[in-house]
């Protein structure tokens, strides 16, 4: 896809919204994707409203229990329901995907912004940046964040005390919020950069310079709102590869710790007994491959739809 | 063409340098001691062990002799592997985690190019969007997931040793068969779309148009500009790659670098950490070297560009 391709072509009549929205309509593989999404995102945040069994609640009468009329999805060595488990785990794994993909996003638009903005030296210099840092391993600074900060974080009284009412302040979370976030928005910042650059030759720059508005009222008034369908069309594709990475980390130790658990940590939960309970393994990868699909599915439709100048590939 | 691999190979330092850097001044910030273990140690042998591997010296000092050893590639004694320097410690596992990583590369260039010419070959057909979605699920089936999936197969039919290193010719199989397959799947996206452009080129079109056969056509004419979009994620891939082992080495509990380097960070084994990190450095930066001169020969366009 040519990131400079111009969004304001192929906005003429309808709005760009609704033109984008009747074209994805069409698309029948990103539509399943979307109800699918919309579908799990409902059952794990609903479903524990709906007589979810506890998913701390051990039954030592009933452990490892292939998936039964009791335990739907069966149950692990501690008895705990897997169905239950896989619902409060997928909470975390979303919110830790849309969280980290937000502050990644954040970071990512107003550097490239800002940096396409100014142009010149300035430009150059910012962008140097960015080269050298998609150069860096970027798993291994996300590895030595997490591990480094977590204890750190630990000792915080505030976060003990926030923790209580949302679960979003657990240190780990947080910790997961920006360690992935920071690492995440060097392709935002480049395709917004390069679709300002083309934005910001045009008259409507030039009326508002005009105008005396400041700057900063140009650049997140008048130019960002212009290149909302790349920054959406990329945030989609974002998620999942954040979701991923923090699969990847809690999988290895790092990432969500107990008493949390994420798909990641369940996942890993499951491949440790895999020989004798294989379910274990099995839905929670069933779950997490199903949201994975189905945002990168949505993202290329939405790609197709917001952007048709762009092939598919 | 020298001042173009001069110029990328010290830009390739800086970044090293950048990497260590700030490796060493997460850790040595961190609360926590290496030398810390379940039992409480007394506070006199702490000091004193600190004072002996000179860890109670100001930390631009430390860093300094860090950075003088990773000049010399020799990081000193590991913290938390006792008995061992980091040199050994890497000498051990440096060839597990590359076997993998070299395998996983290997076998994922030798599945998506072919599969990916097909089907570009083949575009807009039953052919092509079955191989296409295919690819899809290969990416978006993490490796965590098809690894231990592929090795309870393995173990169920008894065709290959699952876990461990003892047969080392064998073991590096599955590993790196589910580090290709997922790899495979993004290189075959890469060079549809690649060939799917170089196709579509004037020049391809004169050669077709003096009779040479379609064969010949796909293979020496537009291949060579078709594998542009593969060689430039070569370095992406090495980079990634070398994530992907960690994992793997986590599912087939393999003695690689990965496992070392998870447990030197929560170790705070720092000579241990920067020994690793400079590993997994040199071999992204040797590798972006490599990719960015192949592409420099396959279209002289792309460092022209690259230079300026």
């Amino acid at each position: 896809m040519d990131p400079t391709t111009r969004l304001d072509q192929i906005e003429q009549g309808t709005s760009l919204g609704k033109d984008a929205w009747l074209r994805l309509r069409k698309n029948k593989l990103a539509m399943a994707s979307l109800i699918l999404f919309v579908f799990i995102a409902l059952l794990c945040f609903m479903g524990p409203f709906f007589g979810v069994q506890d998913p701390t609640a051990t039954h030592l009468d009933a452990k490892s229990q292939p998936p039964n009329k009791d335990f739907l999805l069966g149950s692990e060595h501690l008895g705990r329901d897997i169905l239950s488990r896989i619902l409060y785990g997928g909470q975390v794994s979303l919110i830790v995907g849309f969280i980290a993909t937000f502050v990644s996003l954040i970071i990512g638009v107003s550097y490239g912004a800002i940096a396409g903005y100014i142009g010149g030296r300035t430009d150059a210099i910012m962008m140097r940046i960015v080269d050298v840092l998609y150069a860096l391993p970027f798993m291994l600074i996300v590895i030595i964040l997490t591990a480094t900060f977590s204890d750190a974080l630990q000792d915080i009284e505030f976060l003990h005390a926030m923790k209580e009412k949302s679960k979003v302040f657990e240190p780990d979370l947080l910790l997961l919020f920006f360690a992935i976030g920071f690492v995440e928005w060097l392709t935002m910042a480049r395709i917004v950069r390069s679709q300002i650059i083309t934005l910001k030759k045009q008259e409507f720059v030039e009326a508002a310079v005009s105008l005396g508005l400041s700057h900063k009222r140009i650049i997140f008034r008048h130019l960002i709102p212009n290149v909302f369908g790349s920054i959406i069309v990329y945030t989609t594709l974002t998620v999942p590869s954040v979701m991923r990475l923090e699969a990847i980390l809690s999988f290895l130790g790092l990432g969500v710790k107990p008493p949390n658990s994420s798909w990641g940590s369940l996942i890993k939960e499951g491949a440790d007994r895999m020989y004798s309970d294989p379910w274990l393994l099995v839905f929670p990868a069933l779950f997490f491959s199903l949201t994975i699909f189905s945002l990168n599915f949505l993202g290329d439709g939405l790609r197709d739809a917001l952007d048709p100048k762009a092939s598919k590939d | 063409m020298w001042r173009f691999i001069i110029s990328r190979f010290l830009q390739a330092f800086v970044v090293l340098f950048c990497i260590l850097t700030i490796t060493f001044f997460l850790t040595a910030l961190a609360p926590g001691n290496p030398f810390q273990e379940d039992k409480a140690i007394p506070k006199h042998i702490l000091a004193k062990m600190d004072a002996y591997w000179g860890r109670d010296q100001p930390l631009i000092v430390q860093y300094g002799k860090q950075m003088a050893n990773f000049a010399r590639l020799d990081f000193g004694p590991s913290f938390g592997n006792k008995g061992f320097t980091v040199n050994e410690v890497i000498g051990m596992a440096f060839p597990v985690s590359f076997m993998i990583g070299f395998a996983g590369l290997f076998i994922a260039l030798a599945i998506g190019i072919p599969l990916g010419v097909l089907s570009a070959v083949k575009r807009n057909t039953g052919v092509d969007y079955s191989l296409m979605s295919l690819a899809l699920i290969g990416i978006c089936l993490p490796t965590f997931v098809i690894g231990p999936l592929l090795s309870i197969a393995a173990i169920k039919l008894g065709w290959l040793p699952a876990l461990g290193w003892e047969v080392p010719w064998l073991n590096w199989f599955l590993p790196g068969l589910t580090l290709g397959l997922f790899y495979g799947a993004y290189f075959a996206r890469l060079t549809r779309a690649g060939m799917l452009e170089t196709l579509s080129q004037d020049y391809i079109r004169t050669a077709r148009s003096k009779g040479v056969s379609e064969t010949r056509v796909v293979l020496f004419h537009a291949l060579k500009g078709g594998l542009v979009p593969v060689v430039g994620f070569i370095g992406p891939a090495v980079a990634a790659l070398i994530g992907g082992s960690f994992v793997m080495e986590s599912v087939f509990q393999l003695p690689g670098l990965g496992t070392h380097f998870i447990r030197a960070v929560t170790n705070r084994d720092t000579p241990l950490l920067l020994g690793c990190v400079a590993t997994f450095g040199l071999l992204i930066l040797i590798t972006n070297l490599l990719s960015d001169i192949l592409l420099a020969w396959l279209n002289p366009r792309h460092q022209s560009a690259s230079d300026s």
